[in-house]
């Protein structure tokens, strides 16, 4: 009896996974509809003669690791089907792969030569290596040092791709580390606020402390996702001309006990007063969705991950207003979507990858295929691309405000991005250092005094650690 | 004859077993010790320094936090656990029947369920505020509850607590049956000598369940230093705040894969080797002292 | 009497019962916010009438996300695991506990020196050899670095020495292969070590997570540890709906399974003879 049992069960979950339908299957994405809108401008766009001589012959098939958050997902489930028609005999094999893992797995691969022929991931990744040993070299095969560097706009993430002779070795293709204030409609509609007319730091306060008040403290004004958290400090400091007493380039010594420093983070503390903050409301992302906060700072894909996972929220996005006692806004934390190529390719193969690459620097049509009915966006490192739209957008050929809004976006975010000079890994600084200690000032566990003193601490021991290497 | 028989038997299945643990043992074991001594990233460039990351281990002042981590864990995830499970094997063992069978099912559940299933689980549990656990806490208990695994007081705490959940059935099976071969003549003539409650489990419970004890001690022990699936899981960040849940083995894998400096990674590596190497001497010695008795 | 050690018994009961409930719980957890869309789950709706019970978890892990296809990896790798590691352990506890040579205790050193050895130091050494040998993302590549086991050697070794000799002397002289003693005598004797090892072999092999990480490259062998793990880590954090919804699909059918089973390993852990 005993067995007969067994055999049904084991029966009942072959069937059920064979009936639910094994092995993976691609998020749905409307191909045809955008290969419609786009066939037009591809042909506009045809390779020049010179590219012509850069096509691989045979038939090639490429790997590619990518990383699995949903606006590159869908973004690259768009892309490859339309490059492949366009080169019959090019095809490409796409991994996703979540962000912790594809950052463990990279480097290692690529040391043991198991790595694929394309590779997305992150600048920030590399600043503490040589480039050089690790992808392949793209200058000058792909463009010259000159021409790469004008078509590309933010040379500041270039330099993290360039060895000791000016060669690139990576294309920082688009950032999401751009900030922005994502917000509940029904919220601010409910207390009577105006996003759209906040544009100073300010006056985001002010509405923050609307809301608390409004709500009597149910309800917080403000969540940092780490990353925002991250350059919030950082970028206030800069953009109030302090970077030079912050943080010594050149011996690589950091000091948080300056009067700038510690100004940003009595204004914080002044949120926590006020309760509009609340650093223990809740885990990474279940502050928003669970409206324990009106309002996330976060990069421009928040919206898109928040309504894949909770589409009952009703939300906007605006872009980060002016910082405090200031204009415009600083990102020194920023990083790149970046895509390198093995260094291991030959041939046909290596033609095919550099093609690849180029399409996504040339074809400016193809940034526009995701844009279509998603919720991504974020700025684009690509200057073609942006003065293409732009072009279009004035002529009138270009409708799409979400389009024309990243286009726009994409210029004040290459022109606010700093270097810190650091070699502090962006993950070590956001995670391991500004959101633990920020965090212990605002519960009170370190008084300011303390804080700023290890902060200083913390920072010079891990600068020298990466320095050291 | 037979002899050769019993040798090509004995010398295949030595050999075979000898060269795949030279491989997945001592290699390892060499390449850290070698690696060890460089500043390496395993792709660019490999320096050799020395002691130097020797130095930089001892030195780091959070080092002494992550063997306090390990030592914390120790401490409760192997006497806790036994503790408790000892505790539910002998109130068990007074049951029979289909009760016993079923709570015997009962706690063995955890045990069984996959380990990385089960963090994300408790991950859940554990959210601030909205979590499951924090309402409970908060709805039974007048203090606010804590933030779980975001507060470096209670962090280390809540995975262990998880953990210590996880492993209990296992032990208590363990146990339970190692109570069951208690002869009866011993209970009664325990009973008969008036030998009743904590006199019974300290003078003749306890010693007659020994080597299962040191057996559970021993593994759990080496499981405790070792550690690392479950605490990588549940820790934000990873080594979890103010490096509150970093034990060797998370920060072997920070050094290693996120900061890509696989000697001093190797470092720890070594150090946890020795760890190991004296609990099982202690856990040798105490086979030893048995035997003699 | 009587009266006292029902009273007794009755403590007992309500004892355990209250300490069942807490194991239970997590799992009660699960199940229910598996059918549950994610903003219910975080706000604790607990109000069963008022929730939306929804299928899209479900569907969410079974279309999206590649778990059908882990389940089975992750199958055919536990299996093949487990099948070596009981063969490897048997063979092995055997000749440690009944064969007497020059080096048996050197070796036995040996084994036991792999458990101080950290996965994580090992696996850069072995990945470098998958790769040399070309089966990494593959499931020889998933399985090779388990096919022995230092504990479940040690463990059949224990149980080895409680097989009275006599039965392999009287083999032998009849004229039998050592290899047929091995198949015909010692493994039917070995059973209930064999089921101990088998279970625990099994079970373990479904939380490796660092070794399928860096071996596994593309979604068709992706293993059930890796896509659990995602969802306490994705970057965006880990989110209840699916994470409820792909547990409950794996933990049920082990929990079933284990009331089969529950006899078998019970009775083995007896009869392994755990007595050092």
């Amino acid at each position: 009896m005993k067995r007969v049992l067994l055999i049904l069960l084991a029966a009942v979950l072959v069937a059920s996974m064979l009936f639910m339908g094994m092995g993976c299957k691609e998020p749905e994405i409307v191909v045809e509809t955008v290969v419609e809108t786009v066939t037009e401008t591809v042909e506009i766009e045809a390779p020049t003669e010179e590219a012509d001589s850069k096509i691989p012959e045979g038939d090639v098939t490429l790997d590619m690791w990518m990383q699995d958050s949903s606006s590159h997902q869908q973004w690259l489930n768009a892309y490859i089907p339309v490059f492949e028609a366009k080169y019959p005999n090019i095809t490409i094999n796409v991994s996703y792969i979540p962000y912790g893992d594809l950052l463990e797995k990279l480097l290692p691969s690529i040391a043991a030569g198991d790595e694929p022929a394309i590779m997305h991931g992150y600048d920030s990744w590399v600043t503490a290596q040589d480039v050089s040993g690790i992808f392949m070299k793209l200058t000058p095969d792909l463009y010259t040092q000159e021409e790469l560097r004008e078509k590309l706009y933010v040379n500041l993430a270039l330099d993290h791709f360039t060895d000791e002779n000016g060669d690139i070795y990576g294309i920082p293709a688009w950032s999401g580390a751009a900030g922005g204030v994502l917000y509940h409609k029904d919220v601010v509609d409910e207390v009577g606020i105006d996003m759209n007319a906040i544009e100073k730091w300010e006056q985001l306060e002010e509405a923050g402390k609307k809301i608390v008040e409004y709500y009597n403290g149910d309800m917080r004004a403000f969540w940092l996702h780490p990353g925002q958290l991250g350059n919030f400090a950082l970028g206030h400091i800069y953009k109030w001309g302090a970077e030079d007493k912050l943080f010594d380039k050149e011996s690589g010594v950091w000091d948080w006990t300056i009067p700038e420093s510690r100004k940003i983070h009595e204004i914080m503390l002044s949120w926590g007063e006020n309760g509009l903050w609340d650093v223990d409301a809740g885990d990474v992302h279940t502050v928003f969705p669970t409206k324990l906060a009106a309002f996330e700072l976060t990069g421009p894909w928040g919206k898109g991950f928040y309504s894949t996972n909770y589409p009952e929220l009703d939300m906007d996005y605006i872009k980060m207003p002016d910082f405090y006692e200031t204009d415009g806004i600083a990102n020194v934390l920023y990083h790149h979507s970046s895509f390198m190529l093995s260094s291991k390719l030959e041939g046909d193969e290596k033609l095919a990858a550099l093609l690849y690459v180029r399409e996504i620097i040339d074809n400016p049509s193809f940034f526009n295929m995701p844009l279509e009915g998603s919720d991504w966006g974020g700025a684009i490192n690509i200057k073609q691309w942006v003065d293409y739209t732009l072009e279009r957008a004035e002529a009138g050929k270009e409708t799409n405000e979400k389009v024309i809004t990243m286009a726009k976006l994409s210029e004040d975010f290459a022109n606010g991005l700093i270097d810190s000079g650091s070699m502090i890994p962006r993950g070590v600084i956001i995670n391991n250092l500004v959101k633990e200690l920020t965090h212990q000032l605002m519960r009170g566990d370190l008084t300011l005094d303390e804080f700023l003193v290890e902060m200083t601490t913390q920072f010079n021991i891990q600068e020298a650690d990466f320095r050291d290497q | 004859m037979k002899k050769l028989r019993i040798n090509s038997f004995a010398t295949t299945v030595s050999i075979v077993v000898l060269i795949y643990f030279l491989i997945v043992t001592v290699w390892p074991f060499v390449y850290s010790l070698y690696l060890s001594f460089f500043s390496t990233d395993l792709i660019t460039k490999q320096e050799f320094i020395g002691f130097k990351n020797y130095e930089k281990v001892f030195t780091n002042p959070v080092f002494r936090q992550i063997i306090t981590n390990n030592i914390i864990y120790l401490a409760v995830t192997v006497f806790g656990a036994i503790i408790i499970a000892l505790i539910l094997a002998y109130n068990i063992h007074k049951l029979s029947g289909w009760v016993k069978k079923l709570f015997l099912g009962i706690y063995f559940l955890p045990t069984i369920t996959s380990l990385v299933a089960t963090a994300a689980i408790w991950r859940q549990l554990y959210f601030p505020h909205t979590g499951f656990l924090a309402q409970l806490w908060n709805f039974i208990l007048p203090i606010e509850a804590p933030v779980f695994l975001r507060d470096q007081k209670t962090a280390l705490f809540s995975i262990m607590v998880m953990f210590v959940w996880r492993v209990v059935g296992m032990k208590m099976i363990i146990l339970h049956t190692a109570l069951d071969e208690i002869p009866d003549s011993i209970i009664d003539s325990a009973k008969i000598d008036g030998a009743y409650g904590w006199q019974y489990i300290t003078k003749i419970m306890i010693p007659h369940i020994r080597p299962q004890l040191i057996f559970l001690f021993a593994i759990s022990s080496i499981g405790a230093i070792r550690t690392f699936t479950e605490v990588y899981l549940l820790s934000d960040p990873v080594g979890g705040p103010n490096h509150s849940t970093e034990v060797l083995a998370v920060k072997y894998l920070e050094e290693a894969f996120e900061a890509l400096r696989f000697g001093r990674a190797s470092v720890y590596a070594i150090v946890m080797i020795f760890l190991l190497l004296g609990l099982v001497y202690i856990i040798y010695r105490s086979y030893q002292e048995k035997i003699e008795h | 009497m009587d009266e006292k050690s029902k009273i007794k018994k009755a403590i007992i009961i309500i004892f355990l019962a209250l300490g069942s409930i807490v194991v239970i719980i997590p799992f009660l957890w699960m199940l229910v916010s598996a059918f549950k869309p994610n903003i219910e789950i975080l706000t604790l709706e607990l109000n069963v009438f008022k929730t939306t019970w929804t299928l899209d978890n479900f569907r969410r892990v079974l279309f999206h996300d590649p778990l059908p296809r882990a389940y089975l990896n992750s199958i055919i790798i536990g299996v093949s695991i487990t099948a070596f590691t009981v063969f490897t352990s048997t063979c092995a506890g055997y000749l440690l506990a009944k064969f007497k040579f020059r080096g048996r205790d050197a070796l036995f050193m040996l084994i036991m020196g792999s458990i101080m050895i950290p996965h994580q130091a090992a696996v850069i050494p072995l990945y470098f050899l998958a790769g040399k040998l070309n089966i990494l993302n593959t499931y020889s590549g998933l399985v090779f670095p388990f096919i022995m086991a230092a504990f479940h050697i040690f463990l059949v070794r224990q149980f080895m020495y409680g097989i009275p000799d006599e039965v392999l002397e009287a083999a032998r002289v009849d004229g039998a292969s050592e290899w047929r003693i091995l198949f015909k005598i010692v493994f039917p004797l070995a059973k209930p070590v064999i089921s101990v090892v088998g279970i625990l072999t099994l079970l373990h092999s479904l939380d490796e997570l660092l070794w399928p990480l860096v071996v596994v490259n593309t979604p068709d062998m992706q293993t059930l540890s890796l896509i659990l793990a995602r969802y306490t880590q994705s970057m965006g954090g880990p989110i209840p709906g699916p994470t409820a919804a792909a547990t409950s699909f794996i933990i049920v059918p082990v929990l079933i399974a284990y009331m089969f089973f529950q006899r078998f390993f019970v009775k083995g852990i007896t009869m392994t003879g755990l007595k050092g």
